[in-house]
């Protein structure tokens, strides 16, 4: 099997052979949800950070008993869902930041339950950029350190947090070559490939995923490249780890080429920093990546983090998509159509349900107008 | 003036009118009939026919503040929004014209009526799905009738997403500054400690915006009107215990009004001066505020307000709305001796709003959402918890259930919920949650 092949699969199941091996060989594993939550800190415990999804969820009718179908998006729903139902029952512990009222309201209902991982967290991140709010979230990820240390019997040091620095960095380095690829005229991988490839390395050992993310990106450099789409397409917008959203868009004759999303470019595109204090390193990087929609007064940065990518891939086209009651989106890709198309960049803005619960029929038809738009704007 | 008025010019001068009123509520009566429809619901709405004198002294507020504002913004002063929690004492002290944004929408949805700002924003790009606490009045903007604010305080992070995106949307939109206060996951030292630096940072940006330093006699002059407010508040609050219950539903819809609105100025202080009278000429004469209380009900959420009647009408059938969390301000008296103790008193009283005290954090928190609605219950001797589950809110919604079971298993008490949308009235008929309410009190009175 090709290794594109078998990254590509680790995105269809939450767990992999992968992760059972990792059980069976001892190691624990704590599951995650959020670019703000910083993975290295798991890493250099030696525990297996894993990120939450809802991958595999068919109907949410037990976590709708504690959040609300005409309330809260299906992304959040499907992972207390998951909970819920025991699918997440081969996880050691669970982390979760305020990252949005959706998914600490699913955390605070997984806490209530009578059974739960052993080890659950929850790292409060300001909403603000400021020095006061860096020195919190400093705080708070020294908290989380040292909870993991003593539920876990670990010691996380300087040198192994060094040692997560120089892998997770790594990472981010081959995932940027991986989108720099993606930028050409005849990009030899496509988005949803691209996407099962991230999706791949927040759910499987780091140190592994590297090895083969190498080997990935000499596979696809033989590539003929990609070349019979109609438009080429950037995807921004709500927590997204489902391919076949991709899927569909590339199968109406798109071809996805960038994306501003937490499961994407939002989640790797910053490095940290490599000397002095780690956890310093650590705590900046991951407070001043690009920011999330929950970070207030930071659109101008967002704005600018799509424009460029938008630009730097040559997208024809923008998909601004949204899950259903996702406020902090909703809002901001308000604020991006308006000022993407002002900038000659065209926008459709997309409402969406998370994954299964997806209404795949009217998104494809709402898909294909937006192509033919761009299609007969650049006929003129 | 040839420019077609703007919608607070037309409420400011409809509730003019309405504050002059004798205190006769025929003639009230009279003059609701021949207003407009929505217009004449909203004052009877706002009247509770045995308590005239309170009852005005609350409309007088919607006047005073919208001609104030009006006035000020014709004087070329500053027009400063802020979010509902944040506390308007300090803005009181400036030289602006401040403004509760939910009330800049709500406020003429309810005077005049006009579903259409609800949809004038979503027009504009914003989810249908986001609050109508903010809808209406971006839709106002949007929409031509309104002036916009010079400069935004948005103390929606933390508490609320939509709350906190649609100030930063409105900055955006209208290319003025935001001033973000970002609540603290915690309600303890720290949490504390952290937001009353967030809030000394947001009022010496606030000076630099508008050019004007803060005159500290002025706030110290508001401050003690405030404490004078909150010393009335915290007695009317002890009295809420009392069997039969001594004050009038809408007085628990009023204290939002006069919090969230007109919070130190001498106004607001005679409002509470009247309504603590009130209660306690009743209390002391053993006397409930109205006949035939069947229930005593603790709206954990909100009450709805798409149609003010509905206040009277709970009366009608002998349910006693005890108070809603958007009505419950635990506060302290304010230190005025010196700029210090205001700053942080006022920042201590920002951290204890409502939405920021209790959704910031964890739902079974200190001085979270269930810890303070056990206590209510509790303490004013609730018979049953309603909840008005407005579509929009995330926090609660996520945290119903739970709170529904504590009630339970801690008190007892059982809670009832309804799916509406508490300021649009297109979303649940006023005829149905009112038959709902009736099936569920029968079930337990």
């Amino acid at each position: 099997m090709k290794v594109s092949e078998e990254l590509s699969q680790l995105a269809e199941t939450l767990s992999n052979p992968f992760v059972e091996s990792w059980k069976k060989e001892g190691g624990k594993i704590v599951g995650y949800t959020c670019t703000y939550m910083p993975e290295e800190i798991i890493y250099a415990a030696g525990i297996l950070p894993l990120r939450l999804r809802g991958t595999g969820c068919v109907g949410t009718a037990i976590a709708d008993a504690y959040l609300s179908r005409i309330a809260h998006c299906s992304f959040a729903r499907s992972v207390l869902e998951l909970a819920l139902t025991g699918e997440y029952d081969f996880l050691d512990g669970v982390v979760f930041t305020n990252g949005c009222d959706h998914t600490r309201r699913a955390y605070d209902n997984w806490r209530a339950q009578e059974k739960t991982p052993s080890f659950m967290h929850m790292i409060p991140v300001p909403h603000v950029l400021t020095e006061d709010g860096l020195q919190w979230y400093r705080e708070e990820v020294t908290a989380f350190k040292e909870h993991l240390e003593e539920s876990f019997g670990v010691e996380v040091t300087d040198e192994s947090l060094t040692k997560a620095i120089s892998v997770y960095n790594e990472t981010r380095s081959l995932l940027k070559q991986l989108y720099e690829l993606r930028t050409r005229k005849s990009p030899p991988i496509t988005g949803a490939e691209t996407l099962k490839i991230v999706v791949a390395g927040v759910s499987m050992p780091r140190d592994r995923y590297n090895q083969m993310l190498k080997q990935l990106l000499d596979e696809i450099s033989g590539r003929e490249g990609i070349s019979d789409y109609r438009a080429r397409m950037m995807i921004v917008g709500s927590v997204n780890d489902d391919p076949a959203l991709v899927e569909l868009i590339e199968d109406t004759g798109g071809l996805v080429v960038a994306d501003s999303q937490c499961f994407g470019a939002r989640l790797f595109w910053d490095l940290d920093e490599e000397t002095g204090d780690p956890l310093n390193n650590i705590t900046a990087r991951y407070y001043h990546h690009i920011p999330c929609p929950r970070m207030y007064g930071e659109y101008p940065t967002r704005f600018d983090f799509v424009k460029d990518a938008a630009r730097k891939a040559d997208v024809d086209g923008v998909i601004l998509q949204t899950i259903k009651y996702c406020d902090l989106h909703g809002v901001d890709n308000a604020m991006l159509e308006k000022d993407l198309e002002e900038e000659g960049i065209f926008a459709l803005r997309l409402e969406r349900e998370y994954g299964p619960l997806a209404d795949m029929g009217r998104i494809r038809t709402r898909v294909q107008a937006f192509i033919e738009r761009l299609e007969g704007e650049r006929n003129g | 003036m040839d420019r077609k008025p703007t919608v607070w010019e037309e409420v400011a001068a409809l509730l003019e009118g309405v504050s002059a009123l004798p205190e006769d509520y025929e003639a009230l009566q009279e003059l609701a009939r021949s207003l407009p429809p929505d217009t004449g619901s909203m004052l009877k709405g706002f009247v509770s026919p045995k308590f005239m004198k309170m009852s005005l002294a609350g409309l007088k507020i919607f006047a005073i503040a919208f001609n104030e504002l009006v006035k000020k913004r014709a004087e070329g002063k500053k027009v400063v929004f802020r979010a509902f929690n944040f506390p308007p004492e300090l803005l009181h002290a400036m030289d602006v014209a401040p403004m509760c944004t939910e009330a800049a929408g709500i406020v003429p949805m309810m005077a005049i009526g006009g579903d259409r700002f609800f949809d004038a924003a979503i027009e504009a790009g914003l989810p249908e799905t986001l609050c109508s606490g903010h809808r209406p009045t971006v839709g106002m903007i949007l929409d031509g009738r309104e002036l916009q604010p010079d400069v935004i305080v948005n103390a929606g992070p933390g508490s609320c997403d939509a709350n906190a995106k649609i100030h930063e949307y409105m900055a955006k939109t209208w290319g003025i500054p935001l001033l973000n206060l970002d609540a603290p996951y915690y309600h303890d030292e720290r949490g504390l400690a952290y937001y009353q630096r967030e809030f000394r940072r947001m009022v010496s940006r606030l000076e630099e915006i508008i050019g004007q330093k803060m005159d500290y006699d002025k706030l110290r002059e508001v401050v003690e009107n405030a404490n004078r407010a909150t010393e009335l508040m915290l007695e009317i609050q002890e009295m809420k215990k009392a069997v039969p219950f001594p004050l009038p539903n809408l007085y628990g819809v009023m204290v939002q009004l006069m919090k969230y609105v007109w919070a130190g100025r001498e106004e607001t202080v005679t409002f509470f001066q009247i309504a603590h009278d009130t209660a306690k000429e009743l209390v002391e004469k053993g006397e409930g505020a109205f006949p035939n209380q069947r229930v005593r009900s603790l709206w954990v959420y909100s009450g709805i307000y798409y149609d003010m009647e509905v206040w009277n009408w709970l009366e009608d059938v002998g349910v006693i709305f005890l108070q809603d969390h958007f009505g419950y301000f635990p506060e302290k008296l304010i230190d005025t001796s010196t700029i210090d103790t205001m700053l942080d008193g006022l920042g201590e009283r920002c951290f204890n709003m409502p939405m920021t005290r209790q959704m910031k954090g964890a739902w079974d928190a200190p001085y979270g959402w269930a810890e303070d609605m056990i206590f209510l219950a509790r303490e004013l001797k609730a018979d049953c918890a309603i909840f008005s589950g407005h579509l929009a809110c995330r926090q609660a919604w996520g945290s119903y259930r739970l709170l529904k079971d504590k009630l339970k298993s801690e008190l007892g008490i059982p809670s009832f919920r309804f799916e509406a949308d508490i300021l649009d009235r297109r979303i649940t008929p006023i005829s149905a949650l009112k038959d709902k309410i009736e099936e569920f009190v029968s079930t337990i009175a």
